[in-house]
């Protein structure tokens, strides 16, 4: 698989050893703007090829290539390169076109170009504290990028949210795990069992979860 | 005024009527369309909403006509033939219009899917009223009338990307013996351009002639024009001259 990786700086850095995990045969390039950097490059990720290119000419890259790349990663420290290089492979159908964010606030504008896959790294940061502070009554905890679906924690509060979220996983059949509020260990038991305190871990379509997370957030019946 | 006079009036005043209610009845629906419609795409729903219009207008004139008293077996006749001649003369059109409420409402696939329609395969570009564009593996753009989607089977192969492509190799000379290991040799040098490592699937001698059935993995459909071109020219770096279908 042949993958071309745009910027090489530390969220490059991610994307080259993930894709060299997944496809250890594969050919990877690694397009950077300073020659120092290329240099710093060669060393680091001595399986993959890196190439120096003025910020102007890497479109021209694409275009050329087009046929050949198989995933394009663009992953600069400038969200509006990103955004340029993303639409500019997206035009010339590349298959797997990767946006990675600088600033999480910009991701509506990317989703707004149709950028299918764009990675905020720092999407994690809401789920996580409030996973450890351990404070919370629904909490997304994961999200799929190529299906509309997820896994969703919602911590049993009180008598109310256990009777909803009882009913979620009855109507919709959800495979659900339980997280003890006694000992943290994982129970994957049946419905009736969960109690008050616990943490239960459910996956389904975002569809279903919408309004029900929506509903538990405002506290709604 | 004579009531014949007076019925004359009566009879306009109600085709002018009939014809205005059916203009407002029109718009009005135009509107529900394509507020009720528009998640299956604002141009398709405006475009159906229009039919919609123009039909009710229609019918509109000819409940006119019929209250005028004209003629109405003939007036009738007519427009039936007027129809009848409009849906023949543009069945294919409407064709492509029923192809499309399918593709919106079933929604067999998107755009930038992977798609199989008969003898065609490629990655989807736009869906469009009349016409689906695709992109071949061969890079070349093809534009499927929506009526096809009707009448054949689809495989959408998005959700199985990369896709699996057989390739069949035939020696042009026979090759006695290390055919396997010549054909590993050759794909080690395509294997970075591959998702996953090449399998040969089988190999058969025929007549003097050996092939050779290869499976291969692509994420980009498009390269494998250049993986034919690269493999034959490996094979002859090597002395083989093969054909590869």
């Amino acid at each position: 698989m042949r993958s071309v990786i745009i910027g090489g700086g530390h969220l490059a850095y991610f994307a080259v050893t993930t894709l060299r995990e997944i496809d250890p045969k594969g050919r990877i390039i690694v397009i950077e703007f300073t020659f120092e950097k290329v240099e710093m490059l060669k060393k680091t990720f001595p399986y993959a090829e890196a190439v120096l290119s003025s910020i102007d000419k890497v479109e021209g890259y694409i275009t050329e290539n087009r046929s050949l790349i198989d995933v394009l990663v663009s992953a600069t420290d400038s969200d509006a390169l990103n955004l340029r290089y993303a639409k500019h492979s997206i035009k010339n159908e590349i298959p797997i076109v990767v946006a990675i964010l600088n600033n999480p606030l910009n991701e509506p504008i990317f989703v707004k170009e149709n950028i299918r896959y764009v990675i905020n790294p720092y999407k994690t940061i809401i789920s996580k504290v409030k996973e450890i502070v351990d404070k919370f009554r629904a909490n997304i905890i994961y999200e799929f990028s190529r299906i509309n679906a997820g896994i969703y924690a919602f911590k049993i509060e009180n008598a109310e949210i256990l009777r909803k979220v009882r009913g979620l996983i009855l109507k919709n059949n959800l495979p659900f795990f339980i997280v003890s509020s006694a000992d943290n260990k994982i129970r994957a038991v049946s419905v009736g069992d969960i109690q008050i305190g616990d943490v239960v871990y459910i996956s389904c379509l975002d569809k279903d979860i919408r309004s029900f997370l929506k509903r538990i957030r405002e506290g709604g019946s | 005024m004579t009531p014949e006079e007076y019925f004359l009036i009566i009879r306009v005043a109600l085709a002018i009527l009939s014809i205005a209610l059916a203009i407002f009845l029109g718009s009005k629906l135009r509107e529900v369309i394509v507020k009720n419609l528009s998640k299956f795409g604002h141009a398709f729903a405006a475009k159906f909403a229009e039919i919609v219009r123009y039909f009710l207008i229609i019918l509109g004139v000819v409940i006119a006509f019929s209250i005028l008293s004209l003629d109405v077996v003939v007036l009738t006749g007519i427009s039936i033939v007027i129809v009848i001649i409009i849906l023949i003369s543009m069945r294919d059109v409407f064709s492509n219009y029923a192809g499309e409420i399918y593709l919106r409402i079933r929604r067999p696939f998107d755009e930038g899917d992977f798609i199989k329609i008969g003898r065609i395969s490629g990655r989807v570009i736009s869906i469009n009223s009349q016409d689906v564009e695709l992109v071949s593996v061969k890079g070349s753009r093809v534009i499927i009338p929506n009526q096809f989607f009707l009448k054949n089977p689809i495989i959408n192969r998005s959700s199985t990307t990369p896709t699996s492509i057989e390739l069949k190799i035939i020696f042009r000379e026979p090759v006695t013996e290390g055919v396997e290991g010549i054909i590993m040799e050759v794909l080690n040098e395509v294997r970075p351009e591959l998702f996953e490592d090449p399998k040969i699937i089988l190999i058969n001698k025929i007549n003097g002639k050996t092939e050779v059935n290869l499976l291969l993995h692509l994420v980009n459909q498009r390269k494998i024009g250049w993986l034919i071109s690269r493999l034959s020219r490996e094979f002859y770096k090597r002395g083989v001259e093969i054909e590869i279908e």
